[in-house]
């Protein structure tokens, strides 16, 4: 599911390279605004066939975040 | 609330106080202060006039703002709409803002007898506080005032903010989600007093009804210019589908041959567009105080619920103050004819014949309203394109000449 997850991420935020993405936050990431940050959650969820809940949206910070939240919610990633 | 009216009350004290200004917010200001404290004259940079009347005895003399320089002490107050040249010219006259000079609409919150509310956010943030303005309730418990968020604020202005948190009873803002603007919201409501309630209003973007690509959503028409004396355009929010095709050079005719197309989207992508759009308002609200998704599921196609899609309509709007009146447990009577005042400095946009049938968005036929600086047109959807298209094509080509400079 990496390459899904890495796919949606950087198709919301316009990254073009991957090391960016994996190392993207809200902090360093030009296009990350409340839209995309909700945009990012609504792909997910209907990519993943998950739910995000209202403390899970708000801890959604980075990319590497936003993995965590999919792996507690089953989502299969590599190791 | 006492004590902020004192602090004022004695800044004023023992001052003459000057009008910067001699229109109707100077005739405003002069009708309800003159009995309390001492307006000597007016001063205005219009040359041609000459003496200030606010009621049938009074007549003071108008000079021009180098006279300050011979008086002594004295407080001026700011009495025009458009404030921020003069606010330039008072501090490049040494006056310290908050300590010399101060706008009239924020000195009268300062001086008021009731509670204060600071609306502070994006534009729909001012259209409420505009809808609660005529709350009869409301009014004759708040005074209040709007800051906008994204126009920024010098040293002076943001002190004044600051103080201006520090002594208000309510607070209502956006729910901004990323943590930029969240950090940003952060300072201003940590500075908020134990007792003040903060009321937040969900972000309101929704693409719904103009399908476009994730990183596109949100931003400005690249074709729109602000000119410097507005921060309204027309055709600020863009329709990516027309820009696109005039840059690959398509003509005006193709184009509106092929949006006019009720397959333009297929069915399938319009709803599922459509339900992710509405899935995000529903998250939008999850993290603010106030909802809004059960309204605009109810009243989706029956009436125009987004002018376009970074601006909700007036009837939003009016829900939004009313369900903020039912949180303060204030009675919902904010008059209907608040839909046909001017909310939004903001145009309508046509949604495309495809998802108007997709969607069932009935409300969406028909005529769309263009915000012009001569009032508003009215424009069938062939019109619509065909001037939107003229103008993209015009602005890109004297913006290529650097006849326009875009602000970044």
């Amino acid at each position: 599911m990496d390459h899904a997850y890495l796919e949606e991420f950087m198709n919301v935020f316009e990254i073009t390279d991957e090391m960016i993405a994996k190392t993207a936050t809200a902090e360093n990431t030009k296009n990350w605004d409340s839209y995309n940050h909700l945009e990012l959650v609504a792909v997910l969820e209907k990519r993943f066939c998950v739910r995000f809940t209202g403390e899970e949206i708000t801890k959604l910070k980075s990319y590497e975040s936003g993995r965590n939240i999919l792996k507690e919610k089953g989502v299969q990633f590599q190791a | 609330m006492e004590e902020r009216r004192k602090i004022w009350a004695h800044k004023l004290k023992n001052r003459d106080v000057v009008l910067f200004g001699a229109g109707a917010y100077a005739k405003q200001f002069y009708q309800e202060f003159h009995h309390v404290y001492s307006i000597v004259e007016c001063v205005t940079n219009c040359k041609e006039e000459t003496l200030f009347s606010p009621d049938e005895k009074t007549k003071l003399e108008i000079h021009r703002p180098d006279v300050l320089k011979e008086r002594g002490n004295i407080f001026i107050v700011v009495c025009v709409r458009q404030s921020h040249d003069i606010l330039e010219q008072l501090r490049a006259m040494g006056y310290r803002y908050g300590e010399d000079f101060l706008e009239s609409d924020i000195l009268r919150l300062m001086l008021s007898e009731k509670k204060i509310a600071v609306f502070y956010g994006v534009c729909y943030i001012r259209a409420i506080y505009t809808c609660l303005m005529e709350s009869v309730q409301f009014k004759q418990e708040f005074d209040a005032m709007y800051w906008l968020d994204y126009m920024g604020m010098d040293a002076g202005q943001e002190q004044l903010f600051f103080l201006m948190l520090g002594l208000c009873d309510l607070f209502v803002c956006n729910a901004f989600i990323s943590e930029q603007a969240q950090r940003r919201n952060g300072i201003y409501t940590e500075r908020l007093s134990s007792k003040c309630r903060i009321i937040s209003i969900p972000i309101l973007i929704f693409n719904g009804y103009y399908p476009c690509r994730p990183g596109e959503i949100g931003k400005d028409n690249p074709y729109s210019v602000v000119s410097c004396t507005s921060p309204f355009a027309p055709f600020i929010t863009p329709d990516r589908e027309i820009n696109r095709m005039l840059e690959e050079g398509i003509n005006t005719k193709e184009i509106l041959k092929r949006i006019s197309d009720p397959g333009y989207y297929a069915h399938e992508f319009v709803v599922e567009n459509y339900e992710k759009e509405m899935r995000k308002l529903e998250m939008a609200e999850a993290l603010a105080n106030i909802s809004i998704c059960d309204f605009l599921y109810e009243r989706h196609g029956r009436e125009r619920t987004f002018l376009n899609e970074k601006h909700i309509s007036n009837i939003v709007v009016r829900e939004l103050a009313q369900r903020i009146l039912e949180k303060l447990e204030m009675t919902k009577d904010i008059p209907e004819s608040v839909c046909a005042m001017r909310l939004l400095y903001t145009s309508e946009v046509p949604v495309y014949p495809a998802v108007i049938e997709a969607l069932g968005l009935d409300a969406y036929r028909g005529t769309t309203r263009l915000f012009t600086f001569q009032g508003d047109r009215v424009l069938s959807f062939e019109e619509y394109v065909e001037v939107y298209a003229d103008y993209c094509c015009s602005m890109k080509k004297y913006l290529e000449l650097g006849f326009f400079k875009r602000e970044v």
